[in-house]
């Protein structure tokens, strides 16, 4: 019988440095594992891999569809000095830093709250993971419904404040260009921001998204050992400690996975951008361009001017972005989650 | 604390809840308003020289408002099933309309019952940007339909690829070509042609004309829609009371700008299309115009979809720009409102001293290379949709003009009372109008990269009408905003397909 202790042991030692990565099923229980993994490895093979391998040659390809030729990395040099690739680059960034670290900071703020022994939090907990499980085309019109610039609910409430209507998902202007405008400062080119039909777009991704953060955040807190609360209120930690030194250093590894997949969510984000620029009757990625992220300008780059290889080129590229992201993540903050 | 904390989560809930609760209902179409009173301003009269056609603004019919004939009045047939042995021949299309969808079955179901060695299917795709999106995987998968409807250019696209089959030979084959249809149906107009080759025939077309709320311009004066430049802004000034009540709700695109640019005496593109040239006098004018239209609050962009039509409806807005086969849509915009008003439609305005175009748009059908059974028959169901009779039922469920001439005389001829469409009866006396601007149309560039720049075009006119640049367009002043626009559709337009 092996222990638990002796199987995470052998787990984390990995296989013997000496044998061979590869070698042939010695035993009748190694062929069967081979066969269990069978069907999951066609699967990926042939809807995963495959296809990015495709992806990849298409990439080195110029021409329409079943007429290419090869051209090497001309669709990669060609998207690299782009300037629409670049500005779709920077409205990605914009996007992620608008949406991950606010969605992670109130899930966790939430998730904390509804950790507590409160009435009803069975209710709250459902109620806030609602918006993770509706359609997000359906909610997406509903919220450029929203921010209808004349019937929508979001001037309505700026109004109760006495701000101005804003133009919301039609307005190509940075937001900070718009607050200096408003408090009577000019703001320099470089320093707008997002546009305001961006932060729109960012308020539902958050709104949507930060279901699946609390509800992973409360898997999270319901790991903690309660016994190390008890001992730290006997020491007479305040609330703000406990938390502080607590529950964020245990929750590392929770928070670690919640930000490599908001990351690689967020760079990828499509769905909704798509349902809300056709809600607000704009172009896609409009208005002005102002809210085109990367996977938009790679769908308009295939499906509007028919450039496959093109296409493929920034979805390769985003795609190494992401693993590059997410390689870093796991190099300088993996560690140090897996010691917390 | 406890109490705190679960108040705190019941701020967050309630906020949360108001968002999903209350959005829907509180963005419904903007509330009727009342038609605008007549101004203090003095009546204008357009000028007695002016061309404007002669339009019959209909009267909103009073008797039953609350039942206004909906566009789509015919439950689907049953389907007639597929003969033994029968080919089966697959029809991608992008009719989304509930009765487009019913009537294609329907004549699919004749032509099947007619031809049992055949079986067309007609199979909706979604809209047209969803057509070509799956027609492009379909390509890429060698997995093709037999017969695809989509928009000039898409065809344009498909045939660049390689798989179109092109029907010189067809229409021009002895025995089985179009034969004394051919004389019916006017090529320019209404055949697709890439590299000398046709590859699309369409059935119908629809031509963007100028919807006017005929009431609001009686209350100011004006007995008949403006035909200029200089007419359509008087109007506006007399009309126009923002935020209530506006002149024009332009929704940017790249046929309204074409449509003005041809107008104002443009070319829009070269001889052989291959280039944009909206940066002449007649480019840049038509850009000052629109941004003469935002300056004075005259005109507005639409926030939402369909918007210019919400608000034609509800009676906060003089002017839209829109296709003859949104007709019956605009009728029932109008009859659904609090208060029906009488409206009409008229060409785009033009130079005083110019000449009207119509932009002639709509989708055509092409036939894929399958095999030569199943072109064959994808060829004899075309023929068929061309045909006199079909042609001239088609034109009622769609309101597009008929490209066969014998179906489109006997339309125009028909009388409102025995038309059994109730809504093509509806809108029958504008349709008839609409007619007669078709010796004027005009078709927009219809190579395949011309579909990939209409973007840009919208960007330009967004960018001088609002005054605000953005990652897509850099200058906002007319003549800047017309350059960069020719630069950018030119580069584009060099760049499809590569």
């Amino acid at each position: 019988m092996i222990t638990r202790d002796q199987a995470r042991s052998a787990i984390s030692q990995g296989p013997d440095a000496r044998e061979p990565l590869l070698r042939a099923p010695r035993s009748r229980a190694q062929w069967f594992a081979y066969l269990y993994i069978l069907p999951a490895f066609l699967i990926i093979s042939v809807f995963h891999i495959l296809p990015v391998g495709y992806a990849v040659w298409i990439s080195l390809q110029s021409g329409v569809v079943r007429r290419f030729q090869f051209t090497g990395l001309d669709n990669y040099i060609r998207a690299l000095n782009a300037p629409e690739f670049w500005s779709a680059l920077q409205t990605t960034i914009f996007y992620t830093l608008g949406t991950v670290p606010i969605t992670m900071a109130l899930g966790l703020g939430i998730a904390y709250l509804l950790f507590q022994k409160i009435r009803g939090r069975g209710i709250y907990r459902a109620i806030y993971f609602m918006p993770y499980i509706i359609s997000t085309v359906a909610s997406a019109i509903v919220w450029a419904w929203v921010f209808d610039p004349r019937t929508g609910l979001a001037n309505y409430a700026l109004a109760l404040f006495g701000l101005p209507a804003q133009q919301w998902l039609i307005e190509p202007t940075g937001i900070f260009k718009l607050i200096g405008e408003g408090l009577h400062f000019s703001v320099p080119g470089w320093a707008e921001g997002p546009s305001l039909a961006l932060v729109g777009i960012m308020i539902f991704a958050v709104w949507q998204v930060i279901g699946f953060d609390i509800v992973i955040f409360l898997a999270g807190l319901g790991n903690i050992n309660s016994e190390l609360y008890e001992a730290a209120r006997i020491d007479g930690a305040t609330g703000w400690q406990v938390f502080r030194h607590i529950t964020l250093p245990l929750l590392a590894p929770t928070t670690f996975f919640i930000l490599v997949i908001s990351l690689i969510f967020s760079l990828q984000a499509f769905n909704h951008i798509y349902a809300m620029n056709r809600s607000a009757a704009q172009q896609l990625g409009g208005p002005l361009g102002s809210t085109r992220t990367l996977s938009i300008y790679m769908f308009q780059a295939l499906y509007e001017q028919n450039r496959a290889g093109y296409a493929s080129a920034i979805a390769v590229l985003l795609s190494l972005m992401i693993l590059g992201l997410t390689f870093i993540q796991f190099r300088f903050l993996g560690k140090r989650s897996e010691n917390a | 604390m406890k109490t705190v904390r679960a108040f705190l989560l019941m701020v967050c809930v309630g906020a949360l809840l108001s968002v999903m609760a209350c959005a829907p209902a509180a963005t419904p179409a903007p509330p009727p308003t009342n038609a605008p009173q007549p101004t203090t301003a003095p009546p204008t009269s357009a000028p007695a020289n002016t061309q404007a056609p002669a339009v019959a603004p209909t009267t909103a019919p009073a008797a039953n408002p609350t039942n206004p004939p909906k566009p789509t009045p015919t439950p689907p047939p049953p389907q007639v099933t597929a003969a033994p042995g029968a080919l089966k021949i697959q029809f991608w299309h992008a009719l989304t309309g509930a009765s487009q969808v019913a009537e294609f079955q329907k004549l699919a179901d004749q032509f099947n019952a007619a031809n049992p060695q055949y079986y067309v299917q007609p199979i909706l795709q979604g809209n047209y940007a969803a057509t070509l999106q799956k027609m492009n995987a379909a390509i890429t998968a060698n997995s093709l339909p037999d017969m695809i409807l989509g928009n000039p250019g898409d065809l344009g696209t498909y045939d660049a690829a390689g798989v179109m089959l092109p029907l010189d030979d067809y229409i021009k084959d002895p025995t089985d070509g179009l034969g004394a249809l051919a004389s019916q149906i006017d090529p320019a107009l209404y055949f697709d042609t890439f590299d000398n080759r046709i590859v699309g025939i369409s059935n119908g077309r629809s031509i963007q004309v100028m919807y006017f709320n005929a009431d609001m311009l009686q209350a100011t004066g004006f007995d008949k829609p403006p035909a200029t430049f200089e007419e359509f802004e008087k109007v506006c000034q007399a009309v126009s009371k923002p935020p209530d009540t506006y002149c024009f709700a332009l929704v940017p695109g790249a046929s309204v700008f074409a449509n003005l640019d041809w107008n104002q005496g443009g070319a829009y593109a070269n001889a052989d299309e291959t280039k944009a040239t909206f940066d002449d006098a007649a480019g840049v004018a038509t850009l000052e115009w629109l941004k003469k239209l935002a300056d004075k609050q005259w005109a507005y962009i639409p926030a939402a979809a369909f918007g210019d039509q919400t608000d034609f409806g509800n009676g906060k807005v003089a002017f839209t720009i829109g296709s003859t086969a949104g007709l019956p849509f605009y009728q029932n915009a109008v009859q659904g409102s609090s208060k029906p008003f009488k409206w009409g439609i008229a060409p785009l305005p033009r130079a005083a001293n110019g000449k009207n175009n119509v932009d002639l748009f709509g989708p055509s059908i092409g036939i894929l290379q399958t095999t030569p059974e199943k072109q064959k028959g994808a060829w004899q169901f075309l023929k068929f949709l061309l045909s006199k009779e079909v042609e001239e039922e088609w034109a009622q469920v769609t309101t597009y003009f008929p490209a066969n001439r014998a179906a489109a005389e006997a339309v125009g001829a028909m009388d409102p009372t025995t038309v059994t469409n109730k809504a093509f009866a509806s809108v029958i006396d504008k349709y008839k109008l609409a007619v007669t601007f078709l010796p004027d149309g005009k078709r927009e560039p219809s190579a395949a990269a011309w579909q990939s720049v209409r973007d840009i075009v919208a960007n330009m006119m967004t960018a001088v009408f609002t005054g605000k640049s953005g990652a897509d367009f850099a200058a906002t002043d007319p003549a800047g905003a017309a350059k960069e626009g020719v630069e950018r559709v030119n580069k584009a337009l060099g760049e499809f397909g590569k």
